[in-house]
């Protein structure tokens, strides 16, 4: 046989064993083989994860930063491998700038590097977010912990208050209205308190930049509607609604700061000279108890609004094509590792409820069921929940909040 | 052959390449010289501060150098800490004087200030205060020697402006209190144009005087009774000055007939009291008051600059030397200075105790930072109210100051000096050799500003020295026209030693004569500048600036016209 036809008949040969694959390939397949594959596939990725060093960066919302930063070092004992960046940052901040990254670049805000994984404080953000983008930008979410908003004071404060409010329920958003308006004016002198404390300094974060500020905003507004069922935009709209967040806007006055982090580290750092009381997740509160005695020698006071609201610090991975499978992988190594029993322990030492159910909250050994926890007031009753409205409403709120207060 | 010479150079190649990965990748042999002159392959990180905290930030800065840190393209990371008052350090950045990669204030109260003045060069704040990490805590306190704090009522009584005020404005001082030996009150701040102390003070005197403790508006500032509170205040006023450590410094040297209070940081009061060689000198403990209106909290913002000069690996090395900073060793480095950690985790132990005179529950309540329209009004408003000053310059005119263009760099030192003066400022100019002579007496300075500085660039040289007889001569002239409403001043300048005086033979004699007296009713406060003088040229002038309630500075030829403008601070 001429040569020639040897090298035709055996080119031919090949191309029909790699056409007999590709069509093999190509026959559909069972969701058993599938997942068989996509096992492979994982183990294949992880394989490669824990042979060369991979790095994540993971944006969250500030205020769970000790309880990230005490996992983190945990992860990366067990993963030397994986360096894991951790950009703690506003939740609403964070949603703005994710919100205008595009797939062209692996940079946002300030230059930083975009993160694979977020988790702001609230699923609204990633409602949000998801929406500005027009698809799944923010995927495979997953709560990981949980805490409502709390009214968080330094006890000798709120006893004071309390006690001059008794009749009309304590510390309530409208008691504290009542307290910050003239004649009181704020002056402690004139709500039971020592005149030395000077005006009442109510702090929240700012809910254009932060979560828990928004958290904030949410439950003035159901004091306000004074009911669970969701707000609606034609109720919101009476101006009657704006009037109210702009005289508490007023009667505050403390600049909000960008962030529940930073406005509970400042609470600490610089003591009741510059924060009476600040509206807050309940695990901010936890986590500083001991802070707050060490520190300033004062207790801290946890009281729940009527209408009341939990964060569920979701956490997503961001759907971006700059990122590589093998940092995919480790960003879902990362995110089930937070979600593991023992991370879900952790959790509550830093005072989050966690979002996994199988962990008990108030038993022996959990720090929720410790007795100066509980002598702070902290229960699992935390009000009444509310009814989320849709993410319009939730816009127009804060449109009108905006406008109230500029 | 050939082969194993190659052989030879392949492996003199290699080792040359393991020593170079070595060296490379060692922790140390780094030359020291690097901190100043760092090579290209390290990002030098230029750090600007308010120098209250120059000591920790120092002592913590060399750990961080020392700790060979590297930014992600391994670029070994020098940080060049410099200490600057914390006003002017943020102007220099923004007319592009200093180029810091970081910067931190005193307080968030200068932000605003500085973000203005950038906003009208270029249209964009110089910092993003959301994104500034607070350092340290102190807060801005009075602080009082203790016997003088217990007639006021502490520790039980909470002590406020108000009480100051009360006793600024009495004729009998503190004889109200039974102590007529203590004299009439007299405190000192710095000047709020070039030190955050000073602002500080004025802020603080501001709000006691609205009676508010937030939301104080242009229109308080304006109102007649604020304008009143704060020109009484400040009509206590010893003198200004740049550095509040000068204040706490030469409180304690020199005693209670120097001032009774000055407005300090809060680490100030501690160091006083824990350093052991300023404890022992101390007439008495000092303490310190938290106002009981309200005060600030310095909260030592550490802020990148939004420049063009910032590169990504300057802003990235820029964030892990801050980052270094917050970490809790740094933290509680903190404490050993007398700063309240900025990590809350970190309780406020010893040196926070009532044996050093603080106090770590305090302060109650602390005062909102006005708008930079509120604080620009503040600051116009004691430009108006501050104490005028009436000075005597007392001018070297000896054969010598023709050596080495003394004379006229002095000359024209002393001019721009006068540039420095307020309108309503009074000079007097005596030049000296062995003779005194006036050449001008007790002028307004506003309507004479040009003659005077004309007189004093025709000054000319010749003759001997009788520095002590001069300045005697200065001191019994001004006092035959004390104001008691004005600082009360004389700086002089000498380049030589004392050849001819003939009624005083030393410094100490001198001052023995006209030294500080806490009963006397006006003080004249003397201000020394040795001009290219030896050591020994330079010790009596320390002696009369130190017991003459002023301050000495020691000049040279090429840097006396800066000496003169840092000597304006103190009017």
């Amino acid at each position: 046989m001429p040569r020639s036809r040897v090298m035709f008949l055996a080119i031919l040969g090949v191309s029909m064993m790699i056409m007999a694959i590709i069509a093999l390939n190509n026959q559909p397949i069972t969701p058993e083989e599938q997942a068989e594959r996509d096992a492979t596939a994982t183990v294949a990725a992880r394989k490669a994860v824990l042979a060369s060093t991979v790095k994540i960066v993971v944006s969250y919302g500030t205020e769970k930063r000790r309880w990230l930063e005490d996992a983190t070092q945990r992860f990366k004992a067990q993963y030397p491998n994986i360096d894991v960046e951790l950009l703690g940052e506003g939740s609403m901040e964070s949603y703005r700038a994710l919100s205008n990254v595009v797939d062209s670049s692996p940079t946002y805000w300030r230059n930083r590097p975009l993160p694979i994984l977020w988790s702001p404080g609230g699923r609204i953000q990633v409602a949000l977010l998801n929406t500005d983008q027009g698809r799944e930008f923010a995927t495979q979410c997953k709560d990981l912990v949980l805490s409502p908003l709390a009214f968080i004071m330094w006890k000798d404060r709120a006893d004071a208050f309390e006690a001059f409010y008794k009749d009309r329920g304590g510390i309530t958003f409208d008691n504290l209205e009542d307290a910050l308006s003239e004649p009181k004016g704020g002056r402690w002198g004139e709500i039971g308190g020592d005149p030395n404390w000077g005006l009442l300094k109510v702090g929240y974060a700012n809910p254009n930049e932060s979560n828990g500020g928004f958290m904030f905003l949410m439950g003035l507004t159901y004091a306000y509607l004074n009911r669970t069922a969701a707000a609606t935009v034609a109720e919101l709209s009476d101006p009657k609604f704006a009037e109210y967040a702009r005289r508490i806007a007023k009667a505050i006055s403390i600049e909000p700061l960008n962030s529940s982090g930073v406005l509970m580290d400042s609470m600490m750092r610089q003591g009741p000279a510059t924060y009476d009381l600040v509206i807050l997740h309940e695990a901010l509160a936890i986590e500083n108890a001991q802070i707050a005695i060490n520190r300033h020698g004062i207790p801290l006071r946890v009281v729940y609004p009527k209408y009341n609201l939990y964060s569920e610090h979701p956490m997503c991975l961001i759907d971006h094509p700059s990122f590589t499978p093998q940092q995919r992988e480790a960003a879902k190594l990362y995110q089930n590792f937070l979600l593991s029993r023992e991370m879900q322990e952790l959790a509550r030492v830093y005072g989050y409820r966690p979002s996994d159910t199988d962990v008990p909250l108030f038993v022996e050994g959990s720090p929720f069921n410790d007795p100066n926890i509980r002598a702070m007031g902290v229960s699992n009753n935390i009000g009444q929940t509310i009814v989320q409205p849709d993410g319009n409403t939730l816009k127009q709120i804060l449109t009108i909040w905006n406008r109230a207060v500029n | 052959m050939q082969k194993r010479n190659f052989g030879l150079r392949r492996a003199g190649l290699l080792l040359g390449l393991i020593a170079l990965i070595v060296s490379a990748c060692s922790g140390g042999g780094v030359d020291p010289i690097i901190s100043t002159a760092p090579s290209r392959d390290a990002v030098r990180v230029l750090f600007t501060y308010g120098s209250e905290k120059d000591a920790w930030v120092k002592a913590v800065t060399q750990t961080f150098n020392a700790s060979n840190s590297r930014t992600s393209s391994g670029k070994l990371i020098v940080v060049d800490p410099q200490p600057f008052g914390s006003v002017e350090s943020g102007i220099d950045i923004v007319e592009e004087r200093t180029q810091p990669a970081l910067w931190s204030p005193a307080s968030r109260l200068t932000l605003p200030v500085v973000n203005e003045a950038n906003l009208n060069r270029i249209g964009k704040p110089l910092v993003d205060e959301g994104e500034c990490r607070d350092l340290v805590i102190s807060p801005t306190v009075i602080m009082m020697w203790r016997p003088m704090a217990e007639a006021l009522g502490y520790p039980e009584q909470p002590i406020g402006w108000s009480n100051l005020l009360e006793l600024a404005l009495s004729p009998n001082g503190w004889a109200d209190y039974g102590k007529p030996q203590w004299g009439r009150f007299r405190f000192g701040h710095t000047h709020p144009d070039f030190s955050n102390s000073g602002l500080q003070s004025i802020v603080t005197i501001a709000y006691a005087a609205a009676q508010k403790q937030r939301g104080l508006t242009p229109e308080d500032i304006a109102k007649p009774e604020v304008q009143q509170f704060m020109r009484q205040i400040e009509g206590a006023i010893a003198h200004y000055g740049r550095s509040t450590g000068f204040f706490g410094d030469a409180m304690g040297r020199r005693g209670t007939a120097y001032l009774s209070a000055a407005i300090v940081y809060e680490n100030v009061v501690i160091e006083q009291n824990s350093d052991p060689q300023k404890r022992n000198r101390l007439e008495f403990p000092v303490v310190a008051i938290y106002p009981k209106e309200g005060t600030l909290l310095n909260d030592h913002p550490a802020c990148i600059p939004d420049k063009p000069y910032m590169t990504a690996e300057l802003r990235e090395a820029a964030e892990l030397y801050r980052k270094f900073l917050l970490q809790e060793a740094q933290q509680r480095r903190a404490l050993e200075f007398g700063f309240r950690p900025a990590d809350p985790n970190i309780p406020l132990t010893a040196p926070f105790t009532p044996e050093n005179g603080v106090d770590p529950r305090q302060p109650q309540t602390t005062l909102a930072v006005p708008s930079a329209a509120t604080i620009r009004a503040i600051r116009d408003l004691w430009g108006q109210t501050k104490r005028p000053v009436n000075m005597t310059l007392v001018f070297d005119v000896s054969g010598s100051m023709r050596e080495r263009n003394r004379i006229q760099n002095a000359r024209e030192g002393a001019a721009a000096f006068v540039d420095q003066l307020g309108e309503n400022d009074r000079l007097t100019l005596i030049a000296f050799n062995e003779n005194q002579t006036v050449v001008f007496d007790n002028l307004q300075v506003g309507p004479n500003r040009e003659r005077i500085k004309r007189d004093i660039l025709t000054l000319t040289p010749g003759g001997g020295t009788a520095l002590y007889d001069s300045i005697a001569f200065a001191i019994e002239r001004q006092q035959g026209q004390l104001s008691r409403d004005a600082i009360n001043a004389i700086v002089v300048l000498t380049d030589g030693e004392d050849t001819n005086s003939t009624r005083f033979r030393d410094a100490t004699q001198l001052m023995d004569r006209f030294g500080m007296n806490a009963e006397s009713p006006a003080d004249v406060s003397i201000f020394t500048i040795g001009y290219d003088l030896e050591e020994t040229g330079l010790r009596p002038l320390r002696i009369i600036a130190d017991r003459g309630r002023g301050a000495f500075y020691e000049g040279k030829v090429d840097n006396i016209r800066q000496v003169y403008l840092d000597l304006s601070t103190f009017f």
